[in-house]
């Protein structure tokens, strides 16, 4: 009896290794905070993919984007990264220097991929310390969104490329509608979040951190000036003030529901506002700060990643590769999110040839050759944190904005 | 005899191990561990490197932002404890009379208390909207033509978050109350009544001196939770405006997930633990003073 029980638990054992290999693929873990149920881009990722590579299985792992960035670190930090993770652009200059994420240079050597087709700026955009720590999901310049129909009312043309700051708020303070002290229509609106007001400090040549990345660059004289211009229309009356903004939860559901006139827009906002169908509107490149400036606009790169201790790395890099591929540009260019980072495919059907709003989608592209990325720098989350504390009452006028840039400058001394 | 006893303390442990593997993985490890990496320099990724007591001494001396989140704590202690108290008690004196409809008074009380804080939350923030809120709507219906931005303003957002927590846990500490005036014997109340007090005075003589205890409990309880806050800042106000509802906690939190300041927030945690339980040992030191013991 004994005998046959020995016999019959190796023929099972002998089994179930024999039959293991050839039914088990490769699969891959991907984290994303995008929903993958059937029908969204995700699910169209997976199915193109494995149609071309049977032997790999996509399985997406969806984590609410506001708890994202702490489980994906975590889940690396303990030893169980997933193989791929989509990450927003501000997050490489963090995660980089802690080890969080693999380059991606010598798999992209050992299979022959070059990066040749993409925007330059995106390029750009990827590439930190001499090495690709990220692959472009899509990207984002920004351009000015302005409602047609608040224009009509103001009796106000609508902008055209090459307009100027000075014309920028004679048209944005034309556009102010009140009703007795309420206003009902403000000219612009902005958000007091790093990426708000961004693309103004770039327009004049400045930045948050200072040119050697060694402090806060925004007690420098371009920067206060650009602050106090925004200052100045929130002051004024031209623009919402941060507390009112937030009532629309931020300043893009002000213009989506035409309580201001014109927003700083990228393409994922855009987006928002071409879904809703009594919103007549349409873009046009940011003003130049003054006459002789350059042109100039910020640039955002959503990535796909490989965490460090991915367990599938050869397949997680196959599956990064289709992604950066024509198909898989063109499946996350159709979600609308972003700008495919290929620029042919991005002048095409992907993105300019695009049916619906904004009529002049292509300025987001148009832009791109004077685009600057987004600052990438270790102590980003803290620095962010001490401006967003120092500057909330400065936006209002409550506090000065010279006063402002000092205490930050002070604050985050130690960061550096 | 022997063989069963033996057997039943087997039994015993067999019971008591999964709370006690539960207890020690995730209690008793976790707390010393964050002992042990207070004293390092960690960010999760890299080999914790030690810096002997330097945390501490940044954190009591040099660090600024930890001196305004723990002015900011004690602003809460001091407008929750005495407030929330009082408000509690004042409810539960109500709620202690034999009235038609008091069991559904009660119940209304005590909802909010086994609410989830991030809901409630998100009421009140609509409840106190600049614009669109209830609150300012009725102010602007009285005659105050501009009513503050409670949670958007440097001056009113610590009383806005102090409002909702003392409405939020008064049903909780309320029945606590309830239970404590309903074993204070009723021959006490008689035989003062036959000596003509007032309901004034029954009050002062004896329901609070009998009450002292209760009270005890839902001062330190009350202290040690406030101490603690942090999930009404983090859902209304993320801290702000300038940083003027950020708490000990928030600290913590902010320093450990979101910039991984591990060591430096596990520092943090125990200062916090520390301020807390010489607190607490103090209260039970002078509750002499006050407190009576039947």
């Amino acid at each position: 009896m004994k005998r046959l029980l020995h016999i019959a638990l190796a023929l099972t054992l002998i089994f179930a290794f024999t039959a293991l290999p050839a039914a088990a693929k490769t699969k891959i873990q991907v984290a994303s905070w995008w929903s993958f149920e059937s029908g969204s881009s995700l699910d169209a990722l997976k199915n193109a993919f494995e149609a071309q590579n049977p032997e790999i299985e996509v399985e997406f792992v969806q984590i609410p984007s506001s708890e994202y960035y702490t489980k994906v670190l975590t889940m690396v930090a303990g030893g169980t990264p997933p193989d791929v993770a989509m990450l927003g652009m501000d997050k490489l200059g963090t995660w980089v220097p802690r080890g969080a994420l693999q380059d991606l240079r010598p798999y992209m050597e050992k299979y022959s991929v070059n990066l040749d087709a993409f925007f330059p700026a995106v390029v750009d955009a990827i590439e930190i310390d001499g090495g690709i720590y990220a692959f472009p999901r899509d990207a984002t310049t920004s351009v000015v969104a302005y409602n047609k129909k608040l224009f009509d009312e103001a009796g106000v043309p609508y902008p055209q490329p090459g307009w100027t700051r000075e014309e920028f708020l004679e048209t944005a303070r034309a556009l102010v509608q009140k009703d007795g002290s309420q206003t009902k229509v403000y000219g612009y609106a902005f958000d007091t979040f790093s990426d708000g007001f961004i693309d103004w400090l770039y327009l004049n040549g400045a930045s948050v951190i200072n040119p050697d990345g060694t402090g806060s660059g925004l007690h420098l004289p371009n920067a206060v000036e650009v602050l106090e211009f925004l200052q100045g229309m929130v002051v004024e009356g031209i623009a919402p003030a941060p507390a009112l903004t937030s009532t629309f939860s931020n300043a893009s559901g002000a213009f989506l529901s035409q309580r201001t006139a014109m927003y700083v827009t990228t393409v994922g906002w855009a987006n928002s506002f071409a879904n809703a169908e009594d919103l007549e509107w349409d873009v046009v490149p940011l003003p130049l700060w003054d006459e002789d400036s350059e042109p100039s606009t910020r640039l955002w790169v959503n990535y796909w990643t490989m965490p460090k201790g991915a367990k599938n790395a050869d397949a997680a890099f196959q599956f990064l590769t289709f992604l950066i591929s024509e198909e898989g540009q063109r499946i996350v260019g159709e979600t609308r999110m972003g700008i495919p980072a290929i620029e042919e495919l991005a002048y095409g059907p992907a993105f300019a040839g695009l049916e619906g709003k904004p009529e002049h989608k292509v300025y987001f592209l148009d832009v791109m050759e004077h685009a600057k990325p987004f600052p990438l720098f270790v102590q980003s989350d803290q620095f962010y944190a001490a401006m967003t504390r120092e500057f909330d009452t400065m936006w209002s006028g409550e506090r000065s904005v010279e006063e402002a840039v000092k205490a930050l400058d002070q604050a985050t001394k130690s960061l550096f | 005899m022997k063989r069963r006893r033996r057997r039943e303390t087997w039994e015993a442990w067999a019971f008591l191990l999964p709370n006690l593997i539960g207890f020690l993985a995730f209690t008793v490890f976790a707390v010393l561990f964050s002992l042990w990496i207070s004293v390092h320099k960690w960010d999760l990724f890299s080999t914790p490197a030690y810096v002997g007591l330097r945390n501490f001494f940044q954190l009591i001396q040099a660090d600024r932002d930890f001196r305004r989140v723990l002015l900011n704590t004690l602003y809460f202690v001091v407008g929750i404890v005495p407030l929330g108290t009082a408000v509690s008690l004042l409810l539960a004196l109500i709620c202690n009379r034999t009235l038609k409809g008091m069991t559904l008074f009660r119940t209304i009380m005590y909802l909010p208390s086994v609410s989830s804080t991030i809901a409630v939350g998100i009421v009140w923030i609509w409840l106190l909207d600049p614009q669109f809120g209830v609150l300012n709507y009725l102010l602007r219906s009285l005659g105050w033509a501009n009513p503050p931005n409670w949670l958007g303003s440097v001056t009113w957002a610590k009383p806005s978050l102090i409002l909702m927590h003392i409405w939020q846990y008064a049903g909780y500490y309320m029945v606590i109350f309830l239970a404590g005036l309903q074993s204070i014997p009723g021959q006490l109340y008689e035989a003062a009544e036959l000596d003509g007090a007032s309901k004034w005075q029954q009050f002062w003589k004896i329901t609070l001196p009998l009450l002292s205890p209760t009270m005890f409990f839902v001062v330190v309880m009350k202290m040690i939770g406030v101490f603690n806050i942090f999930e009404q800042p983090f859902i209304m106000t993320n801290g702000g405006p300038s940083g003027s509802t950020e708490t000990i906690v928030y600290y913590i939190y902010s320093n450990a997930f979101q910039w991984f300041n591990m060591g430096y927030a596990s520092a943090v945690a125990w200062v916090l633990f520390i301020m807390v339980f010489a607190l607490t040992l103090i209260q039970f030191k002078y509750q002499g003073r006050w407190v009576h013991y039947e």
